[in-house]
């Protein structure tokens, strides 16, 4: 393997001799293995990311501003050809500020190019400042804002990412959580033409009902926010669900942070990695995905649980699924009841 | 592969792979595509034949590794392909993991049992050690083909592998019998630079990062 076979190395024309023993080197070497297509597409997801990161050496994270002169005179070259220019637009990734990132998706995503028309977005796409990204019956997706929550879109909705830290919500439902590994919940808001919705350190949902009494749904998990509209400012805390109304009126009610109705939220996570974390990382993830309160039997299995590394993946399982058999992989099981789930021995 | 090289030469410069390298940092959508069809399949299999075949092992270093190497991409200066010098940055990752699994403390495998890396098994006979080579030459053509349009590669295994006739594999392309050919010129042509790619990609990890001529270790090429 040192030295190539002189009849293999690239010449510029090729003989019959060349040929055939370029057909023997395949015939030898035998069928190929089939790569995952799943693993193509992580790995595009990845180097995609990795690309838009605002990297060290990233040079499109920094643009000069002799770049900026020079893509707008690539604009208006583009401007001027007119159909060339849109067809630019709706073939190419959007090149402006990045301000999220799509992390996850469940099914086809699309970002808005142009007055009535989309495009599809692919896993590991950034958006740009005031990109609006539609989902589809069925498609959720979790993206990543450049200043650190991550926001979870729900099926048939559709948001507009007006900054890295301000969102509107036009259709649907989403989810945020400012916290997931995060010491401080970086800044947050959820615009509506209703309210306002702000978070003070939380996970929460929003959500356009259409049908009457209530207008917008804002379902508080963890933490507390602010929601303001219509002249007055009210706050709801964890476990609580604030109606906003039409009219302008409010209504209070309490809700679980747990059970079925947050599923959608664990749907549109993405999957879980497992590779090279401690048992009680992913217990502590498990815990912020699901809403559940995590207990241990007794406190020597919580210490030792927090220096178990986990190895190997658990596929597309959501992570209230995932737990259990995380557990009683490493030895242990899980009894859940009313939202708390006891880690015990087995 | 260094050894060729005389002390003070010059180190010749893939300027295809440098410019290549500029235009994706860039935002050049066609120059992204051109990288992941040379080099992803390539350096999944790369990693997959040093990682006993673990799938899941293989793409969280795939993954790794790729993000290490496309955050560095600005260091790479051309003095190794870019296959060879992300296959570098492969091999260190997978260095790096073993290294970690060895000092780790209490550790559940989810997973089947994975063996040692295949390349670092030792050959105890002439036997095994052309057991290796053919192994690696294998590798290096599979790397070759994965590194193709797909329908190149799929052309020339119909061709070389399975014996087909140029009519039958026009038939399976939709083409004439005149563009099969003319598409199987240029595939042989795109397979013979594609093995070279490989071979130094391969080269590079059998050698280990710290040697290959890229001097790939996650930000130096």
């Amino acid at each position: 393997m040192d030295e190539h076979d002189p009849r293999i190395g690239a010449t510029p024309n090729e003989s019959d001799e060349d040929d055939e023993a370029l057909g023997a080197r395949i015939a030898e070497a035998g069928p190929r293995s089939p790569i995952p297509p799943e693993a193509l597409a992580a790995l595009h997801a990845t180097a995609r990311a990795a690309l838009s990161a605002p990297g060290e050496d990233n040079a499109r994270s920094a643009p000069s501003v002799g770049r900026w002169w020079r893509l707008a005179a690539a604009a208006a070259a583009f401007l001027a050809i007119g159909f060339g220019w849109f067809t630019f637009r709706t073939l190419a990734p959007s090149r402006a500020t990045p301000v999220a990132v799509v992390e996850a998706a469940t099914g086809p995503l699309e970002v808005e190019i142009g007055k009535g028309y989309w495009r599809e977005v692919r896993v590991g796409e950034r958006l740009s400042k005031d990109a609006r990204l539609r989902t589809g019956q069925g498609s959720r997706a979790s993206l990543r804002l450049t200043e650190g929550p991550t926001v979870r879109v729900d099926a048939e909705s559709q948001v507009w990412f007006l900054s890295a830290a301000v969102v509107g919500l036009e259709r649907g439902g989403i989810y945020a959580d400012t916290g997931l590994g995060l010491p401080s919940g970086p800044a947050l808001e959820v615009k509506t033409p209703l309210c306002t919705v702000r978070h003070l350190g939380t996970q929460f949902e929003v959500r356009w009902i259409e049908a009457a009494p209530s207008a917008l749904r804002v379902r508080v998990r963890e933490g507390s926010v602010e929601v303001e509209g219509e002249g007055r400012t009210e706050r709801a805390t964890a476990g609580e669900e604030l109606s906003v109304l039409r009219g302008g009126g409010v209504a209070r009610t309490r809700i679980a942070g747990y059970g079925s109705d947050w599923n959608w939220v664990m749907d549109a996570a993405g999957q879980l990695e497992i590779e090279g974390r401690t048992l009680g990382e992913l217990l502590d993830r498990v815990r912020r995905e699901t809403g559940w309160q995590v207990r241990f039997a007794d406190p020597a299995l919580e210490a030792s649980a927090r220096r178990i590394v986990l190895h190997g993946g658990v596929g597309a399982l959501r992570p209230d699924q995932a737990a259990f058999a995380i557990l009683a992989g490493a030895g242990f099981a899980g009894d859940l009841k009313q939202g708390v789930l006891v880690v015990r021995r087995r | 592969m260094n050894e060729d090289r005389a002390a003070g030469a010059p180190v010749p410069v893939h300027f295809e792979d440098r410019s290549l390298a500029a235009r994706m940092r860039a935002g050049d959508e066609a120059a992204y595509a051109t990288f992941a069809e040379r080099c992803f399949g390539p350096l999944y299999r790369f990693a997959a034949s040093r990682l006993a075949g673990n799938p899941d092992l293989t793409l969280e270093i795939v993954q790794t590794t790729m993000t290490k190497a496309l955050s560095n991409l600005g260091s790479y200066r051309g003095e190794a392909a870019l296959l060879t010098w992300i296959c570098s940055c492969c091999n260190n990752e997978i260095r790096m993991h073993f290294r970690r699994r060895r000092s780790a403390p209490d550790e559940v495998e989810l997973a089947e049992e994975l063996g040692p890396p295949a390349g670092s098994q030792s050959a105890a006979t002439e036997d095994a050690e052309a057991d290796l080579l053919r192994k690696e030459e294998q590798l290096q053509v599979h790397m070759a083909l994965d590194g193709l349009p797909e329908r190149h590669a799929r052309a020339l295994e119909w061709k070389y592998l399975d014996r087909l006739p140029v009519a039958e594999i026009a038939t399976r392309l939709g083409l004439h019998l005149k563009a099969t050919e003319s598409l199987l010129t240029r595939a042989r042509q795109a397979f013979r630079a594609s093995y070279e790619r490989a071979g130094a990609a391969v080269h590079a990890g059998s050698s280990g990062g710290e040697k290959n001529e890229g001097k790939a270790d996650h930000g130096r090429a």
